[in-house]
Protein backbone atom coordinates (compact mmCIF):
# COMPACT_ATOMS: atom_id res chain seq x y z
CA UNK A 1 0.00 0.00 0.00
CA UNK A 2 1.47 3.55 -0.83
CA UNK A 3 0.26 6.45 1.04
CA UNK A 4 -0.47 9.45 -1.31
CA UNK A 5 -0.99 12.90 -0.48
CA UNK A 6 -2.83 15.59 -2.86
CA UNK A 7 -1.24 17.53 -4.86
CA UNK A 8 0.40 14.96 -6.21
CA UNK A 9 4.29 15.86 -7.19
CA UNK A 10 5.73 14.88 -10.42
CA UNK A 11 7.58 12.47 -8.50
CA UNK A 12 5.28 10.33 -6.72
CA UNK A 13 3.30 9.70 -9.93
CA UNK A 14 6.24 8.66 -11.51
CA UNK A 15 6.73 5.92 -8.68
CA UNK A 16 3.40 4.00 -9.72
CA UNK A 17 2.58 1.44 -11.65
CA UNK A 18 -0.64 -0.15 -12.36
CA UNK A 19 -2.21 -2.65 -9.96
CA UNK A 20 -0.36 -0.75 -6.81
CA UNK A 21 -2.80 -0.59 -3.89
CA UNK A 22 -3.00 3.18 -2.58
CA UNK A 23 -4.61 5.43 -0.07
CA UNK A 24 -4.84 9.11 -0.74
CA UNK A 25 -5.28 11.57 1.71
CA UNK A 26 -6.13 15.65 0.86
CA UNK A 27 -7.74 17.11 -1.44
CA UNK A 28 -9.93 15.82 -4.01
CA UNK A 29 -12.57 17.52 -6.80
CA UNK A 30 -15.70 15.66 -6.98
CA UNK A 31 -17.07 16.09 -10.78
CA UNK A 32 -19.06 14.08 -13.60
CA UNK A 33 -20.71 14.30 -16.82
CA UNK A 34 -22.44 18.30 -16.53
CA UNK A 35 -19.41 19.56 -14.26
CA UNK A 36 -16.86 18.29 -16.99
CA UNK A 37 -19.08 19.66 -19.95
CA UNK A 38 -19.03 22.73 -18.12
CA UNK A 39 -15.27 23.01 -17.20
CA UNK A 40 -14.34 22.19 -20.90
CA UNK A 41 -17.05 25.09 -22.45
CA UNK A 42 -15.56 27.52 -19.80
CA UNK A 43 -11.63 26.81 -21.66
CA UNK A 44 -13.30 26.77 -25.19
CA UNK A 45 -14.60 30.16 -24.50
CA UNK A 46 -11.70 31.78 -23.12
CA UNK A 47 -12.56 31.84 -19.74
CA UNK A 48 -10.88 30.38 -16.84
CA UNK A 49 -11.50 27.40 -14.88
CA UNK A 50 -13.14 27.70 -11.61
CA UNK A 51 -10.56 26.02 -9.45
CA UNK A 52 -7.00 25.63 -10.48
CA UNK A 53 -6.41 22.38 -11.38
CA UNK A 54 -2.53 21.52 -11.68
CA UNK A 55 -1.46 18.45 -9.62
CA UNK A 56 -5.40 18.10 -8.21
CA UNK A 57 -6.80 14.98 -8.56
CA UNK A 58 -10.98 14.50 -9.92
CA UNK A 59 -12.93 12.09 -8.63
CA UNK A 60 -15.78 11.22 -10.64
CA UNK A 61 -18.55 10.89 -8.29
CA UNK A 62 -22.09 12.20 -7.54
CA UNK A 63 -23.01 11.36 -4.13
CA UNK A 64 -26.82 10.62 -2.21
CA UNK A 65 -28.16 13.66 -0.23
CA UNK A 66 -26.77 13.18 3.18
CA UNK A 67 -28.70 12.80 5.98
CA UNK A 68 -28.46 14.86 8.53
CA UNK A 69 -25.25 15.11 10.70
CA UNK A 70 -23.11 13.77 8.10
CA UNK A 71 -21.13 15.26 5.19
CA UNK A 72 -22.42 13.06 2.31
CA UNK A 73 -24.12 10.07 1.36
CA UNK A 74 -23.09 7.02 -0.70
CA UNK A 75 -20.17 7.94 -2.29
CA UNK A 76 -18.74 6.04 -4.87
CA UNK A 77 -17.22 6.18 -7.99
CA UNK A 78 -19.29 6.74 -11.39
CA UNK A 79 -18.17 4.61 -14.70
CA UNK A 80 -14.85 7.26 -15.81
CA UNK A 81 -15.03 6.28 -19.81
CA UNK A 82 -17.92 8.55 -20.28
CA UNK A 83 -15.26 11.37 -19.03
CA UNK A 84 -13.21 10.63 -21.70
CA UNK A 85 -14.12 13.47 -24.28
CA UNK A 86 -13.04 16.06 -21.88
CA UNK A 87 -10.22 14.68 -20.10
CA UNK A 88 -7.60 14.88 -22.73
CA UNK A 89 -8.09 18.65 -22.39
CA UNK A 90 -8.50 19.11 -18.13
CA UNK A 91 -4.97 16.98 -18.80
CA UNK A 92 -3.61 20.29 -20.90
CA UNK A 93 -4.60 22.23 -17.63
CA UNK A 94 -2.33 20.63 -15.39
CA UNK A 95 -5.05 17.85 -13.90
CA UNK A 96 -2.77 15.00 -12.13
CA UNK A 97 -5.14 12.57 -11.55
CA UNK A 98 -8.41 11.15 -11.65
CA UNK A 99 -10.39 8.49 -9.56
CA UNK A 100 -13.32 6.37 -11.11
CA UNK A 101 -13.76 2.79 -12.34
CA UNK A 102 -13.52 0.99 -15.53
CA UNK A 103 -11.52 0.93 -18.87
CA UNK A 104 -9.89 4.52 -19.90
CA UNK A 105 -10.05 4.89 -23.60
CA UNK A 106 -6.75 4.47 -25.61
CA UNK A 107 -7.03 8.41 -26.53
CA UNK A 108 -7.17 8.99 -22.93
CA UNK A 109 -4.39 6.53 -21.87
CA UNK A 110 -1.83 7.58 -24.63
CA UNK A 111 -2.65 11.52 -23.17
CA UNK A 112 -2.14 10.25 -19.39
CA UNK A 113 1.64 9.03 -20.55
CA UNK A 114 2.22 12.64 -22.01
CA UNK A 115 1.78 14.28 -19.06
CA UNK A 116 2.81 12.02 -16.43
CA UNK A 117 -0.75 11.43 -14.91
CA UNK A 118 -2.43 8.86 -13.05
CA UNK A 119 -5.83 7.01 -13.29
CA UNK A 120 -7.20 5.45 -10.60
CA UNK A 121 -9.89 3.01 -10.06
CA UNK A 122 -12.00 3.03 -6.96
CA UNK A 123 -14.26 0.28 -5.93
CA UNK A 124 -17.57 0.55 -7.82
CA UNK A 125 -20.30 0.32 -5.95
CA UNK A 126 -18.54 0.68 -2.59
CA UNK A 127 -20.81 4.01 -1.67
CA UNK A 128 -20.85 3.95 1.94
CA UNK A 129 -17.48 2.26 2.43
CA UNK A 130 -16.12 5.36 0.57
CA UNK A 131 -18.40 8.24 2.13
CA UNK A 132 -17.01 7.13 5.86
CA UNK A 133 -13.00 8.29 4.17
CA UNK A 134 -14.56 11.62 2.94
CA UNK A 135 -13.78 13.99 6.18
CA UNK A 136 -15.52 17.86 4.80
CA UNK A 137 -17.03 18.23 1.58
CA UNK A 138 -18.24 21.88 0.05
CA UNK A 139 -19.32 23.04 -3.39
CA UNK A 140 -16.20 24.70 -5.06
CA UNK A 141 -17.99 25.89 -8.40
CA UNK A 142 -21.39 25.61 -10.43
CA UNK A 143 -23.93 25.29 -7.48
CA UNK A 144 -26.26 25.57 -10.36
CA UNK A 145 -25.68 21.77 -11.72
CA UNK A 146 -27.41 20.57 -8.06
CA UNK A 147 -26.20 17.34 -7.77
CA UNK A 148 -23.41 17.66 -10.25
CA UNK A 149 -22.14 20.26 -8.87
CA UNK A 150 -17.83 20.82 -8.62
CA UNK A 151 -17.31 19.62 -5.01
CA UNK A 152 -14.11 20.34 -2.77
CA UNK A 153 -13.72 17.16 -0.72
CA UNK A 154 -10.85 16.46 2.22
CA UNK A 155 -10.43 12.78 1.90
CA UNK A 156 -8.36 10.54 4.46
CA UNK A 157 -6.32 7.62 3.21
CA UNK A 158 -9.32 6.96 0.49
CA UNK A 159 -8.88 3.14 -1.28
CA UNK A 160 -7.76 2.82 -4.93
CA UNK A 161 -5.88 0.77 -7.29
CA UNK A 162 -3.59 3.00 -9.80
CA UNK A 163 -5.39 1.31 -13.23
CA UNK A 164 -3.30 3.71 -15.45
CA UNK A 165 0.00 4.51 -14.53
CA UNK A 166 2.25 7.49 -16.31
CA UNK A 167 4.06 5.21 -18.71
CA UNK A 168 0.47 4.22 -19.68
CA UNK A 169 0.36 0.73 -18.11
CA UNK A 170 -3.22 -0.26 -18.00
CA UNK A 171 -4.59 -3.00 -15.02
CA UNK A 172 -7.53 -3.88 -17.01
CA UNK A 173 -5.22 -4.73 -20.65
CA UNK A 174 -3.40 -7.38 -18.64
CA UNK A 175 -6.25 -9.21 -17.93
CA UNK A 176 -7.29 -12.33 -20.34
CA UNK A 177 -6.26 -10.55 -23.35
CA UNK B 1 -71.53 21.82 -11.40
CA UNK B 2 -73.71 20.09 -8.69
CA UNK B 3 -77.23 18.75 -9.18
CA UNK B 4 -79.03 18.61 -6.70
CA UNK B 5 -80.70 15.14 -5.43
CA UNK B 6 -84.32 16.28 -5.68
CA UNK B 7 -83.30 17.25 -9.62
CA UNK B 8 -81.94 13.50 -9.99
CA UNK B 9 -84.99 11.93 -8.52
CA UNK B 10 -87.80 14.13 -10.50
CA UNK B 11 -86.05 12.54 -13.36
CA UNK B 12 -87.26 9.34 -12.08
CA UNK B 13 -90.54 10.59 -11.02
CA UNK B 14 -93.29 7.97 -12.02
CA UNK B 15 -90.55 5.57 -13.77
CA UNK B 16 -89.32 2.51 -12.30
CA UNK B 17 -86.80 2.48 -10.05
CA UNK B 18 -84.31 -0.18 -8.19
CA UNK B 19 -83.98 0.39 -4.35
CA UNK B 20 -81.01 -1.01 -2.48
CA UNK B 21 -81.57 -0.76 1.28
CA UNK B 22 -78.74 -0.73 3.61
CA UNK B 23 -79.46 -4.08 4.82
CA UNK B 24 -79.05 -5.35 1.38
CA UNK B 25 -82.33 -5.76 0.57
CA UNK B 26 -83.68 -4.74 -3.03
CA UNK B 27 -86.75 -3.33 -4.24
CA UNK B 28 -88.44 -2.70 -7.81
CA UNK B 29 -91.40 -0.19 -8.31
CA UNK B 30 -92.85 2.95 -9.69
CA UNK B 31 -91.47 6.08 -7.57
CA UNK B 32 -94.34 8.46 -7.05
CA UNK B 33 -92.97 10.70 -4.68
CA UNK B 34 -89.91 11.82 -2.13
CA UNK B 35 -89.81 14.23 0.45
CA UNK B 36 -86.99 16.25 1.79
CA UNK B 37 -85.88 13.44 3.71
CA UNK B 38 -85.46 11.10 1.12
CA UNK B 39 -88.67 9.23 2.17
CA UNK B 40 -90.39 7.58 -0.86
CA UNK B 41 -93.09 6.06 -2.29
CA UNK B 42 -93.75 3.87 -4.79
CA UNK B 43 -96.39 1.21 -6.07
CA UNK B 44 -96.46 -1.53 -7.90
CA UNK B 45 -93.63 -2.96 -5.76
CA UNK B 46 -91.90 -6.68 -5.99
CA UNK B 47 -89.38 -7.42 -3.14
CA UNK B 48 -86.58 -9.22 -4.91
CA UNK B 49 -84.79 -10.03 -1.92
CA UNK B 50 -81.22 -9.84 -0.08
CA UNK B 51 -78.83 -8.65 -3.45
CA UNK B 52 -81.63 -9.39 -5.85
CA UNK B 53 -81.53 -12.76 -5.64
CA UNK B 54 -85.47 -13.38 -6.22
CA UNK B 55 -85.38 -11.08 -9.46
CA UNK B 56 -88.64 -11.99 -10.05
CA UNK B 57 -89.58 -10.84 -7.16
CA UNK B 58 -92.89 -10.95 -4.65
CA UNK B 59 -95.60 -8.67 -5.30
CA UNK B 60 -96.03 -6.64 -2.18
CA UNK B 61 -98.18 -3.63 -3.96
CA UNK B 62 -97.77 -0.35 -2.29
CA UNK B 63 -94.71 0.81 -0.13
CA UNK B 64 -93.28 3.99 1.72
CA UNK B 65 -89.31 3.10 2.23
CA UNK B 66 -87.79 5.61 4.76
CA UNK B 67 -84.57 7.73 3.13
CA UNK B 68 -83.10 6.63 6.27
CA UNK B 69 -82.81 3.19 5.45
CA UNK B 70 -82.16 3.59 1.27
CA UNK B 71 -78.39 3.05 0.41
CA UNK B 72 -79.16 3.33 -3.49
CA UNK B 73 -81.84 4.67 -5.99
CA UNK B 74 -81.06 3.12 -9.62
CA UNK B 75 -83.38 3.81 -12.66
CA UNK B 76 -84.07 0.20 -13.12
CA UNK B 77 -82.96 0.94 -17.02
CA UNK B 78 -79.67 1.44 -15.67
CA UNK B 79 -79.83 -1.99 -13.26
CA UNK B 80 -78.51 -4.80 -15.40
CA UNK B 81 -75.08 -2.24 -14.46
CA UNK B 82 -75.30 -2.66 -11.40
CA UNK B 83 -76.19 -6.03 -11.29
CA UNK B 84 -73.00 -6.65 -13.26
CA UNK B 85 -70.89 -4.95 -11.14
CA UNK B 86 -72.18 -5.88 -8.11
CA UNK B 87 -71.40 -9.48 -9.27
CA UNK B 88 -67.98 -8.90 -10.13
CA UNK B 89 -67.30 -7.15 -7.04
CA UNK B 90 -68.67 -9.84 -5.34
CA UNK B 91 -65.16 -11.96 -6.22
CA UNK B 92 -62.94 -9.72 -6.44
CA UNK B 93 -60.24 -9.10 -3.43
CA UNK B 94 -59.68 -4.90 -2.85
CA UNK B 95 -56.41 -4.40 -1.94
CA UNK B 96 -56.31 -0.57 -1.20
CA UNK B 97 -53.76 1.18 -3.65
CA UNK B 98 -52.07 3.31 -0.53
CA UNK B 99 -50.62 -0.19 0.57
CA UNK B 100 -48.98 -0.69 -3.03
CA UNK B 101 -47.13 2.98 -2.37
CA UNK B 102 -46.08 2.40 1.21
CA UNK B 103 -45.00 -1.27 -0.22
CA UNK B 104 -42.41 0.41 -2.92
CA UNK B 105 -41.52 3.08 -0.58
CA UNK B 106 -40.01 0.49 2.04
CA UNK B 107 -38.76 -1.88 -0.56
CA UNK B 108 -36.72 1.34 -1.91
CA UNK B 109 -35.12 2.43 0.98
CA UNK B 110 -34.60 -0.87 2.29
CA UNK B 111 -32.94 -2.62 -0.74
CA UNK B 112 -30.75 0.58 -1.33
CA UNK B 113 -29.76 0.12 2.41
CA UNK B 114 -29.90 -3.54 3.23
CA UNK B 115 -27.86 -6.29 1.16
CA UNK B 116 -29.81 -9.49 0.46
CA UNK B 117 -28.75 -12.70 2.92
CA UNK B 118 -28.56 -14.20 -0.34
CA UNK B 119 -25.92 -12.12 -2.17
CA UNK B 120 -23.84 -11.29 1.06
CA UNK B 121 -23.49 -15.70 0.79
CA UNK B 122 -22.70 -15.45 -2.41
CA UNK B 123 -19.92 -12.57 -1.89
CA UNK B 124 -18.75 -14.93 1.37
CA UNK B 125 -18.61 -17.83 -1.30
CA UNK B 126 -16.97 -15.80 -3.76
CA UNK B 127 -13.90 -14.30 -1.11
CA UNK B 128 -13.28 -18.43 -0.15
CA UNK B 129 -12.74 -19.10 -4.06
CA UNK B 130 -11.01 -16.26 -4.85
CA UNK B 131 -7.07 -16.89 -5.49
CA UNK B 132 -6.64 -13.31 -7.37
CA UNK B 133 -4.66 -10.80 -3.68
CA UNK B 134 -6.39 -8.10 -5.80
CA UNK B 135 -9.69 -9.57 -6.24
CA UNK B 136 -9.45 -11.01 -2.55
CA UNK B 137 -9.23 -7.34 -1.09
CA UNK B 138 -12.21 -5.72 -3.47
CA UNK B 139 -14.74 -8.43 -2.12
CA UNK B 140 -13.51 -8.05 1.51
CA UNK B 141 -14.26 -4.67 1.28
CA UNK B 142 -18.02 -5.37 -1.06
CA UNK B 143 -18.69 -7.36 2.24
CA UNK B 144 -17.51 -4.29 4.92
CA UNK B 145 -19.33 -1.65 2.28
CA UNK B 146 -22.24 -3.90 3.35
CA UNK B 147 -22.74 -3.78 6.59
CA UNK B 148 -21.68 0.29 6.68
CA UNK B 149 -24.40 0.75 4.64
CA UNK B 150 -26.68 -1.42 6.84
CA UNK B 151 -25.70 -0.34 10.02
CA UNK B 152 -25.04 3.52 9.28
CA UNK B 153 -27.91 3.91 6.83
CA UNK B 154 -25.91 5.25 4.29
CA UNK B 155 -26.80 3.58 0.72
CA UNK B 156 -24.96 0.38 -0.54
CA UNK B 157 -24.01 2.74 -3.54
CA UNK B 158 -24.24 5.98 -4.41
CA UNK B 159 -25.98 5.38 -8.08
CA UNK B 160 -29.26 4.35 -6.44
CA UNK B 161 -30.81 3.56 -9.94
CA UNK B 162 -34.20 3.72 -11.95
CA UNK B 163 -36.91 1.94 -9.89
CA UNK B 164 -38.00 -1.27 -11.61
CA UNK B 165 -41.99 -2.31 -10.77
CA UNK B 166 -43.10 -5.61 -11.95
CA UNK B 167 -46.77 -6.47 -11.26
CA UNK B 168 -48.16 -9.95 -11.21
CA UNK B 169 -51.52 -8.85 -10.56
CA UNK B 170 -54.22 -11.53 -10.05
CA UNK B 171 -57.68 -10.95 -12.40
CA UNK B 172 -59.52 -11.52 -9.23
CA UNK B 173 -57.82 -8.37 -7.56
CA UNK B 174 -59.48 -4.77 -7.65
CA UNK B 175 -57.88 -0.98 -5.78
CA UNK B 176 -60.33 0.81 -3.77
CA UNK B 177 -59.41 3.19 -6.51
CA UNK B 178 -58.18 4.19 -9.93
CA UNK B 179 -54.22 5.01 -10.59
CA UNK B 180 -52.05 1.69 -9.97
CA UNK B 181 -49.02 3.41 -11.50
CA UNK B 182 -49.35 6.85 -10.22
CA UNK B 183 -49.53 5.00 -6.56
CA UNK B 184 -46.43 3.09 -7.93
CA UNK B 185 -44.29 6.35 -8.86
CA UNK B 186 -45.67 7.77 -5.04
CA UNK B 187 -43.94 5.30 -3.14
CA UNK B 188 -41.17 5.78 -5.79
CA UNK B 189 -41.07 9.41 -4.86
CA UNK B 190 -41.48 9.00 -1.19
CA UNK B 191 -38.81 6.32 -1.06
CA UNK B 192 -36.39 8.20 -2.86
CA UNK B 193 -37.34 11.27 -0.76
CA UNK B 194 -37.20 10.08 2.29
CA UNK B 195 -34.47 7.34 2.52
CA UNK B 196 -31.97 10.54 1.20
CA UNK B 197 -31.36 8.14 -2.21
CA UNK B 198 -30.42 9.84 -5.53
CA UNK B 199 -32.66 10.80 -7.99
CA UNK B 200 -30.96 9.73 -10.99
CA UNK B 201 -33.85 10.17 -13.48
CA UNK B 202 -32.87 12.59 -16.69
CA UNK B 203 -36.25 14.24 -17.73
CA UNK B 204 -35.59 14.24 -21.44
CA UNK B 205 -32.98 11.44 -23.25
CA UNK B 206 -31.84 14.33 -25.47
CA UNK B 207 -32.47 17.20 -23.17
CA UNK B 208 -31.44 15.61 -20.15
CA UNK B 209 -32.88 17.84 -16.99
CA UNK B 210 -33.80 15.84 -13.83
CA UNK B 211 -37.91 14.95 -12.54
CA UNK B 212 -36.51 15.48 -9.48
CA UNK B 213 -38.23 12.75 -7.56
CA UNK B 214 -36.64 9.46 -9.43
CA UNK B 215 -40.33 8.75 -11.09
CA UNK B 216 -41.08 7.69 -13.43
CA UNK B 217 -40.78 3.96 -12.57
CA UNK B 218 -40.24 1.33 -15.55
CA UNK B 219 -43.42 -0.60 -14.67
CA UNK B 220 -44.27 -3.95 -16.14
CA UNK B 221 -47.98 -5.15 -15.52
CA UNK B 222 -49.08 -8.97 -16.19
CA UNK B 223 -52.52 -10.09 -15.18
CA UNK B 224 -52.07 -13.82 -13.32
CA UNK B 225 -54.86 -15.78 -12.60
CA UNK B 226 -56.79 -15.86 -9.17
CA UNK B 227 -56.36 -13.24 -6.51
CA UNK B 228 -52.93 -12.22 -5.25
CA UNK B 229 -50.96 -9.39 -5.64
CA UNK B 230 -47.33 -9.60 -6.00
CA UNK B 231 -44.89 -6.40 -6.65
CA UNK B 232 -41.27 -7.20 -7.63
CA UNK B 233 -39.02 -4.00 -7.10
CA UNK B 234 -35.51 -2.99 -7.87
CA UNK B 235 -33.32 -0.36 -7.93
CA UNK B 236 -31.09 -0.99 -10.92
CA UNK B 237 -28.17 0.68 -11.42
CA UNK B 238 -26.90 2.32 -14.89
CA UNK B 239 -23.26 1.15 -14.67
CA UNK B 240 -24.46 -2.46 -15.29
CA UNK B 241 -27.74 -1.26 -17.66
CA UNK B 242 -25.64 0.33 -19.70
CA UNK B 243 -23.57 -2.92 -20.35
CA UNK B 244 -26.24 -5.02 -20.77
CA UNK B 245 -27.35 -6.23 -24.86
CA UNK B 246 -29.62 -8.01 -26.92
CA UNK B 247 -29.13 -10.15 -30.60
CA UNK B 248 -31.35 -11.67 -32.34
CA UNK B 249 -29.95 -15.09 -33.37
CA UNK B 250 -31.27 -17.05 -36.57
CA UNK B 251 -32.35 -20.66 -34.58
CA UNK B 252 -29.16 -22.22 -36.90
CA UNK B 253 -27.19 -20.76 -34.06
CA UNK B 254 -28.70 -22.65 -31.22
CA UNK B 255 -27.25 -22.86 -27.63
CA UNK B 256 -23.63 -21.89 -29.19
CA UNK B 257 -24.62 -19.34 -30.23
CA UNK B 258 -26.46 -17.58 -27.02
CA UNK B 259 -23.21 -18.83 -25.07
CA UNK B 260 -21.14 -16.83 -27.71
CA UNK B 261 -23.00 -13.61 -26.77
CA UNK B 262 -23.50 -14.19 -23.39
CA UNK B 263 -19.67 -14.57 -23.08
CA UNK B 264 -19.33 -11.47 -25.51
CA UNK B 265 -21.08 -9.15 -24.07
CA UNK B 266 -19.46 -9.79 -20.54
CA UNK B 267 -16.11 -9.68 -22.02
CA UNK B 268 -16.80 -6.92 -23.74
CA UNK B 269 -18.41 -5.07 -20.43
CA UNK B 270 -15.33 -6.07 -18.49
CA UNK B 271 -14.97 -3.50 -15.44
CA UNK B 272 -17.73 -1.47 -15.91
CA UNK B 273 -21.11 -3.48 -14.61
CA UNK B 274 -19.36 -3.30 -11.28
CA UNK B 275 -18.58 -7.21 -11.10
CA UNK B 276 -19.07 -9.28 -9.44
CA UNK B 277 -22.85 -9.18 -10.27
CA UNK B 278 -25.60 -11.08 -11.58
CA UNK B 279 -26.45 -12.01 -15.28
CA UNK B 280 -30.36 -12.17 -16.17
CA UNK B 281 -30.80 -13.97 -19.96
CA UNK B 282 -33.67 -13.80 -21.95
CA UNK B 283 -34.02 -16.13 -24.63
CA UNK B 284 -37.29 -16.65 -26.71
CA UNK B 285 -40.07 -14.31 -26.76
CA UNK B 286 -39.79 -11.51 -29.52
CA UNK B 287 -37.50 -7.91 -29.69
CA UNK B 288 -39.37 -6.62 -26.38
CA UNK B 289 -40.24 -9.84 -23.97
CA UNK B 290 -36.70 -11.36 -24.53
CA UNK B 291 -35.83 -8.16 -22.66
CA UNK B 292 -38.25 -8.04 -19.97
CA UNK B 293 -37.53 -11.54 -19.50
CA UNK B 294 -33.87 -11.09 -18.58
CA UNK B 295 -34.84 -8.51 -16.61
CA UNK B 296 -37.31 -10.15 -14.57
CA UNK B 297 -34.75 -13.05 -14.55
CA UNK B 298 -32.61 -10.98 -11.88
CA UNK B 299 -35.42 -11.12 -9.23
CA UNK B 300 -34.53 -15.03 -8.70
CA UNK B 301 -32.81 -15.91 -5.59
CA UNK B 302 -28.71 -15.91 -6.06
CA UNK B 303 -28.08 -19.73 -6.18
CA UNK B 304 -31.81 -20.57 -7.19
CA UNK B 305 -31.86 -22.53 -10.59
CA UNK B 306 -34.29 -22.59 -13.75
CA UNK B 307 -36.86 -25.03 -12.44
CA UNK B 308 -36.60 -26.98 -16.17
CA UNK B 309 -33.24 -29.31 -15.51
CA UNK B 310 -32.66 -28.33 -19.44
CA UNK B 311 -32.28 -24.95 -18.37
CA UNK B 312 -30.76 -25.25 -15.29
CA UNK B 313 -27.86 -27.21 -16.72
CA UNK B 314 -27.40 -24.64 -19.06
CA UNK B 315 -27.04 -22.30 -16.41
CA UNK B 316 -24.49 -23.69 -14.64
CA UNK B 317 -22.25 -24.35 -17.52
CA UNK B 318 -22.95 -20.41 -18.51
CA UNK B 319 -22.07 -19.72 -14.91
CA UNK B 320 -18.28 -21.84 -15.28
CA UNK B 321 -17.38 -20.35 -19.03
CA UNK B 322 -18.04 -16.53 -17.95
CA UNK B 323 -16.32 -16.91 -14.53
CA UNK B 324 -13.71 -18.62 -16.55
CA UNK B 325 -13.20 -15.38 -18.34
CA UNK B 326 -10.96 -14.23 -15.52
CA UNK B 327 -12.55 -10.11 -15.51
CA UNK B 328 -12.79 -11.17 -12.08
CA UNK B 329 -14.03 -8.55 -8.89
CA UNK B 330 -13.77 -4.86 -10.33
CA UNK B 331 -12.53 -6.32 -13.57
CA UNK B 332 -9.60 -6.38 -12.16
CA UNK B 333 -8.48 -10.18 -12.93
CA UNK B 334 -9.93 -13.33 -10.58
CA UNK B 335 -12.10 -15.97 -11.05
CA UNK B 336 -14.91 -13.71 -9.42
CA UNK B 337 -17.03 -12.37 -12.64
CA UNK B 338 -20.26 -13.35 -11.93
CA UNK B 339 -21.90 -13.82 -8.75
CA UNK B 340 -24.57 -16.35 -10.53
CA UNK B 341 -26.37 -16.47 -13.89
CA UNK B 342 -30.72 -16.85 -14.03
CA UNK B 343 -32.35 -17.92 -17.73
CA UNK B 344 -35.62 -17.11 -18.39
CA UNK B 345 -36.87 -18.93 -21.69
CA UNK B 346 -40.55 -18.76 -23.95
CA UNK B 347 -41.90 -19.53 -26.88
CA UNK B 348 -40.55 -17.69 -29.95
CA UNK B 349 -41.82 -17.39 -33.84
CA UNK B 350 -39.92 -20.32 -36.09
CA UNK B 351 -37.51 -17.91 -37.49
CA UNK B 352 -36.18 -16.04 -34.74
CA UNK B 353 -34.32 -16.78 -31.64
CA UNK B 354 -34.07 -13.96 -29.49
CA UNK B 355 -31.44 -13.85 -26.61
CA UNK B 356 -31.19 -10.66 -24.11
CA UNK B 357 -27.87 -10.34 -21.58
CA UNK B 358 -29.20 -8.26 -18.74
CA UNK B 359 -26.50 -7.36 -16.52
CA UNK B 360 -26.40 -6.28 -12.27
CA UNK B 361 -23.55 -5.41 -10.31
CA UNK B 362 -22.92 -6.64 -7.07
CA UNK B 363 -25.44 -4.13 -4.78
CA UNK B 364 -28.07 -6.29 -6.82
CA UNK B 365 -31.08 -4.44 -5.48
CA UNK B 366 -34.06 -7.04 -5.93
CA UNK B 367 -37.03 -7.17 -3.10
CA UNK B 368 -40.70 -8.72 -3.80
CA UNK B 369 -43.86 -8.49 -1.75
CA UNK B 370 -47.34 -10.12 -1.82
CA UNK B 371 -49.87 -7.90 -0.72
Amino acid sequence: MKHLRTPLTDEAVAELRAGDRVAISGILYAARDATHRAMVEALEGGEELPVDLRGQVIYYMGPTPARPGRVLGAAGPTTASRMDPYTPRLLDEGLKGMIGKGRRGPEVVEAIAEHGAVYFAAIGGAGALLSGRIKKAEVAAYPDLGPEALLRLEVEEFPAVVAVDSKGGDVYSRIHR
Amino acid sequence: MAIKPEKLLNKSLNKKVRIVLRNGMEYRGILRGFDEFMNLTLEGVRLLGPEGEGEDGQDIGSLMIKGYDTMLIIPERRAEFFILSRTILATMRTVELQRVSDSIKEMAVEACHDARGDLLEALKGALEDEDSPLGRDILEKLLENAEIAASERIPYCQDTGTAVVFVELGEEVAFDRPGLVEAINEGVRQGYQEGYLRKSMAADPLRRGNTGDNTPAAVHIEVVPGDRLKILFAAKGSGSENMSALRMLPPSAGWEGVKEFVLETVEKAGPNPCPPGVLGVGLGGNFETCAILAKKALYRGIGRRNPDPFYAGKELELLEAVNGLGIGPQGMGGRTTVLDIHIEARPCHIGSLPVAVNMDCHAHRFREVEL
